[in-house]
């Protein structure tokens, strides 16, 4: 298992134990109906290297949360969910144990609506990890 | 000479009750309700919509916002309603 598999497995677990007022799920591909909101989903978008010198490398995994939500105003249903998500994120022990730095860097929000309002918040991290050239 | 077309015709199957909620009860015209679903968000969520295709001249009122009771529950106008075609019909979507 590589490192970016790992810290994305203590970021789910974080999740799932945070009591975030949300389901959780990683990558999931499959549409979300009304019943199943509010709903997280956990996804990797891209990771870059930095060398650092003596066989050392600094890793940035990009990260992404989708807030799916039903409510009205939706945005406001998904900020209840996105500060506790923080706040569960960058305080769970086994993964801040084991990165160099959390980093919230921007959010996205997107409207629509049929007999609710909905609304989907795409919430952006980096996470950053130190490894061995030798070491994924 | 004119036709003079029965409008009413093409509800009376499937057309369910409605009127405006301000409006006393007893004033419902029928209307036919579809309920069908969506993806939204490039597929990422499945909504429900509710769409009601009335006469137009039966609801002179109705603007988006207004509120609306449909075979018995109650819903809002969502955006103006559309006219089809030669104008006699009208479509408006209803949210909760």
């Amino acid at each position: 298992m590589t490192i970016a598999e790992h810290i994305l497995q203590h970021i789910y677990q974080a999740l799932l134990t945070g009591n975030i007022g949300a389901s959780v799920y990683r990558a999931r591909t499959d549409s979300f109906a009304l019943s199943e909101l509010p709903a997280v989903n956990l996804k990797p978008a891209t990771e870059g290297t930095r060398t650092l010198g003596n066989g050392l490398k600094a890793n940035e995994l990009d990260i992404e949360l989708d807030v799916h939500v039903a409510d009205t105003p939706p945005d406001g249903k998904a900020d209840e969910v996105i500060s506790i998500m923080h706040a569960a994120i960058t305080t769970y022990a086994p993964l801040l144990e084991m990165v160099a730095e959390i980093s919230y860097q921007s959010r996205e929000w997107e409207f629509d609506e049929g007999d609710e309002q909905r609304g989907k918040v795409t919430v952006r991290y980096t996470v950053t990890y130190d490894r061995l050239s030798t070491v994924l | 000479m004119a036709f003079a077309e029965d409008l009413q015709v093409y509800l009376q199957d499937f057309g369910v009750p409605a009127r405006l909620t301000a409006d006393a009860p007893g004033s419902e015209k029928l209307v036919l309700l579809d309920e069908p679903d969506a993806e939204i968000f490039g597929g990422e969520q499945v909504a429900g919509d509710k769409i009601i295709t009335y006469v137009a001249d039966d609801f002179p009122g109705l603007v988006s916002g207004v509120q609306i009771t449909v075979d018995g529950v109650a819903w809002k106008v969502r955006g103006a309603p559309q006219r089809l075609d030669d104008g006699r019909f009208a479509r408006a979507g209803l949210k909760k």
